[in-house]
């Protein structure tokens, strides 16, 4: 299994240079002179010229990669336009509230997304399957800043039990947290069930059943661990979802997070913390995958003793 | 001899689109105590139907039970809860399918899925039944059954699957195996392992076993007695040296000529022509006559009923006709 | 079985053989009741799109300063905005822009899709390779941070959200369609085809094009409101339609400010894109099921 953990992470450091490669043309590719861009609107012939020879503007492009590469490496990621502050800072304060927001909504999404699927599975085609796929079907319709605004208005304008935006203490959190959670967790309920319904129709259910086993162990101790294996991998490829969906449900929420820092930084042009920005994005979804991975190999025996 | 199983007219069917549609077609047998018992026919036939019915294994399938009664052991098992029906699976009566491949399930040790079942219906705590799980094993000719506890079913070949399973339904002695196509996925010399096995275990403990198969060669191995099923219907049973020695339905002569026999040259192997009807689809009259070299044109009018003659019962014209003739004969002269 | 059932079963099946097979799907498709609710919503939408300025209560851009924010009423069924214009009016209007831009967009990144993915089923070898691993590079990014990217890049409005939301499709396209053309070039009639001398381009557009369509037809579904999130969720950002115009993101981006003083200004444009984007997902589930019986439970 180690050999495969080791290939799977070197397979990645081809991505990871491309990926980096396009965020770096990134500046290149808007039209007009990069170094007028990084200095910003209100800069002179001067300062443009100056930015152009500080950055390495002037050199040929491969040499501007490696100079921006060993930047990285070394976790410098320019500097704001805006504020003038390293990029690096700006992420750092922005990235745990981000993280926190996150991980509570997978959290959630995946707790009650198996159980529903569960319960569709087990009941299959009777009113709790219809009425669960339904809400499934439902959340993953539901655009999340509306379902943002709508928890504003009746939790936090009529009931006034949640702070409409900020990130200040749990509250803050449980509203952005359910918007930005409920598509995931209505694909992982879908995945859940089909799954679990193509568990249950294979031949070691119906050994389990001719041993004598009731229904309770042959869900809960036979077909469920077998379905969630691949759910896992899902959840994995809906994280991308989770992530753009935190730059809109921040917006709505005015959580000071990595998604209200792009937008921000979009509207004012500060290029550098977008590209940055969309970087870390990218990189957050490779480095979640692998991990899915690494879980995957632990709970499949076929690839554990290989 | 005690009578461990008797199916009474058992009808089952698939639940469609278009309603319920029967698949057994009213068929009655018996297994008794220590006999081995083989069920016959193509693919298609219901043989495996009719394993399930009797076990009534017919969660998330379309597979529905229509009418009929299973004695085991004098009581009907159709009568039972499903709760009392759990206690009778894997305990009293056991199956082993043909899939040993899929039929474990490959996240789960060895060791969980033989402590299971003696668990549930022994008994016992997790370390006696470990310790008894091994010992079963060992008994089905498994050599390293400690280490085997904790392997995973994809470590092991095909025929040591089968071991593990038949190892596991025999763990809580039961009184009737049910074993549905055990050999078909395997080689062979593993196929013939494997049917030693089960010839042995069957003489230890005297059960009683449903041999399930479209292999006649396999039949005249190990069965005593023989049900030919064909469409849903039996259509001919014997003792197996009857079977063979004078072979009665088309059909069953048909399955005889076609198992390859040791010396035979390169001769193309003789297959009964066409395919088993589509239950949407059955003929009118016998439901072989489509593709029977005999048929008659009462064949494709109207079905033959099951006859018994010297516990050789046939269900076809042709005899019913030779029984009419013989009848006619004894008032006649021979010319 | 009595032999009168099965009778009128031989019958049925010839019956079924008959008509041809789009009545057929037709026919099954009505018994998916959700699918065909949806698919009458979506048709009722595409009319609406096109015959909307005519049905319209209201100007749709016209301001009305002596009913501003006005709640729901019988001459307002939705109400009024900042401007005293006429909610359903606009939410109509808007159904035209949220339509033609997804539609639009899922049929560009489609196009691009599906080309690249026959042609690396087909070709295979290193054209393969690059078409994948490219693939994988715009797989890499989640799919709204690169809507987002490419408009930072190529500035806001629809005509880029269009850009930006076909890039995303492009790749799932690819692969879907890379894999069902494998498929089908293993099936005999390639190679017969092949044998017989037909041409490469003419054997992609004649013969795997029209077997790939079933499962091109169900993802376009699926993507069309996966398209509408994205695109409302732009302009919802700023980053799409102009604030002043009726498309339903941009409406839910003014509504923001009014949220606890006018609650309708939230309430309806985001009703219309769920129930849209719901129609789109039931319609693409109806339409897999049947389509792509591998899928189905």
């Amino acid at each position: 299994m180690w050999q495969y953990l080791v290939k799977r992470i070197i397979s990645l450091i081809p991505l990871l240079l491309v990926v980096s490669f396009v965020v770096f043309m990134f500046i290149h590719i808007i039209p007009g002179d990069p170094a007028r861009l990084l200095a910003g609107k209100e800069a002179t012939v001067e300062e443009v010229e100056m930015a152009r020879q500080s950055l390495g503007l002037d050199k040929p492009l491969y040499e501007q990669y490696f100079v921006y590469l060993k930047g990285l490496l070394s976790g410098d990621l320019g500097y704001s336009i805006k504020s003038g502050a390293p990029v690096s800072k700006l992420i750092g304060d922005r990235i745990l509230p981000t993280l926190g927001l996150t991980f509570l909504s997978i959290l959630w999404a995946l707790i009650v997304g198996i159980l529903l699927g569960i319960i569709s599975a087990v009941f299959r085609n009777r009113w709790p399957d219809h009425l669960g796929m339904f809400t499934a079907v439902s959340g993953i319709s539901l655009p999340n800043f509306w379902v943002g605004l709508v928890l504003i208005q009746l939790f936090s304008v009529q009931l006034g039990i949640f702070p409409t935006g900020g990130a200040d203490g749990w509250k803050s959190y449980i509203m952005p947290s359910f918007a930005l959670g409920a598509g995931i967790m209505a694909m992982i309920a879908r995945f859940t069930r089909s799954s679990l319904v193509d568990s249950m129709k294979q031949d070691y259910i119906r050994m389990g059943r001719a041993k004598g086993l009731g229904s309770g162990s042959i869900v809960f101790g036979h077909a469920l661990k077998n379905s969630l294996i691949p759910v896992v991998t899902v959840a994995g490829l809906q994280f991308g979802f989770l992530l753009g969906g935190s730059v809109v449900v921040e917006t709505v929420f005015s959580f000071p997070g990595l998604g209200t820092l792009l937008i921000d930084s979009i509207q004012f042009r500060d290029y550098p913390v977008v590209q940055a920005e969309i970087l870390l994005f990218a990189v957050q979804f490779i480095l979640v995958n692998l991990l899915i991975d690494i879980v995957y190999s632990f709970l499949n025996p076929k690839i554990r003793y290989e | 001899m005690t009578e461990l199983l008797r199916v009474k007219n058992l009808r089952t069917g698939f639940r469609t689109e278009n309603g319920l549609l029967p698949v057994i077609h009213g068929i009655s047998f018996h297994v008794n105590q220590g006999e081995i018992v083989g069920v016959v026919g193509e693919s298609g036939s219901g043989k495996s139907v009719t394993s399930l019915s009797i076990m009534r294994l017919f969660h998330d399938t379309p597979g529905e039970i229509m009418d009929g009664e299973v004695l085991y052991k004098g009581e009907n098992l159709f009568d039972l809860t499903e709760k009392r029906m759990k206690q009778y699976r894997g305990n009293e009566i056991s199956m082993i399918f043909q899939e040993p491949m899929t039929s474990l399930n490959p996240v789960l040790k060895i060791g969980k899925q033989m402590r299971e079942t003696i668990e549930l219906h022994l008994n016992m705590p997790k370390k006696e039944a470990h310790q008894y799980a091994i010992k079963t094993l060992k008994s089905v000719g498994i050599p390293r059954a400690e280490d085997l506890m904790d392997e995973y079913p994809h470590q092991l070949s095909g025929g040591m699957r089968q071991r593990v399973i038949i190892a596991m339904q025999i763990s809580c002695n039961p009184s009737l195996l049910i074993a549905d196509e055990p050999t078909t996925a395997l080689d062979v010399t593993i196929q013939a392992q494997i049917l030693n096995l089960m010839k042995e275990i069957q003489v230890k403990t005297n059960m009683g076993i449903l041999f399930i198969t479209h292999d006649l060669g396999v039949v005249a191995e190990i069965c005593d007695r023989v049900i030919v099923m064909y469409a849903g219907k039996i259509v001919e049973e014997a003792t197996v040296e009857e079977l063979f020695a004078q072979p009665k339905h088309p059909y069953t002569k048909g399955l005889i000529e076609s198992v390859p026999k040791i010396g035979m040259k390169s001769e193309k192997l003789y297959s009964i022509p066409g395919t088993v009807p589509n239950p949407t689809n059955m003929p009118k009259g016998c439901k072989f006559a489509p593709r029977c070299e005999h048929a008659m044109a009462i064949c494709h009018k109207k079905e033959p009923a099951l006859m018994t003659v010297n516990h050789h019962a046939t269900r076809c014209w042709l005899y019913d006709e030779e029984m009419m003739k013989d009848k006619q004969g004894e008032g006649m002269t021979n010319g | 079985m009595s032999s009168l059932q099965s009778k009128s079963m031989e019958v049925e099946q010839i019956k079924i053989k008959e008509p041809g097979r789009f009545q057929q799907f037709w026919r099954s498709f009505h018994r998916k009741k959700p699918a065909v609710i949806s698919f009458y919503f979506v048709l009722l939408l595409f009319v609406i799109m096109i015959i909307g300025p005519f049905i319209t209560p209201y100007d749709a851009a016209e301001p009305d300063y002596n009913s501003l924010l006005e709640t729901p009423s019988l001459t307002h069924f939705f109400g009024t905005d900042e401007y005293g214009r006429d909610i359903l009016s606009r939410i109509i209007a808007g159904a035209k822009i949220s339509l033609s831009v997804s539609v639009s967009a899922v049929s560009l990144g489609a196009i691009i899709g599906t080309m690249l993915g026959l042609i690396s089923g087909f070709i295979g070898k290193w054209v393969d390779k690059l078409i994948m691993r490219g693939c994988d590079v715009l797989f890499a990014f989640p799919d709204l941070i690169l809507a987002i990217g490419i408009v930072a890049i190529l500035g806001p409005g629809l005509k880029n959200v269009v850009i930006a939301v076909a890039f995303f499709s492009i790749p799932s396209f690819a692969r879907i369609v890379r894999g069902a053309t494998l498929e089908v070039k293993e099936m005999l009639f390639v190679e017969a085809a092949e044998s017989i001398g037909a041409g490469r381009m003419r054997i992609m557009l004649k013969h795997i094009f029209p077997e790939t369509l079933p499962t091109i037809i169900v993802y376009f579904t699926m993507n069309v409101g996966t398209a509408i999130l994205a695109a409302a969720s732009l302009s919802f950002l700023g980053l799409g339609a102009e604030p002043s115009s009726p498309d339903w993101g941009a409406m839910l981006s003014v509504s923001r400010d009014y949220i606890g003083t006018a609650f309708h200004l939230v309430f309806f444009p985001g009703l219309i894109i769920f129930l849209t984007v719901l129609a789109f997902n039931l319609l693409g589930d109806g339409l897999r099921e049947m389509l792509d019986p591998k899928m189905k439970d």
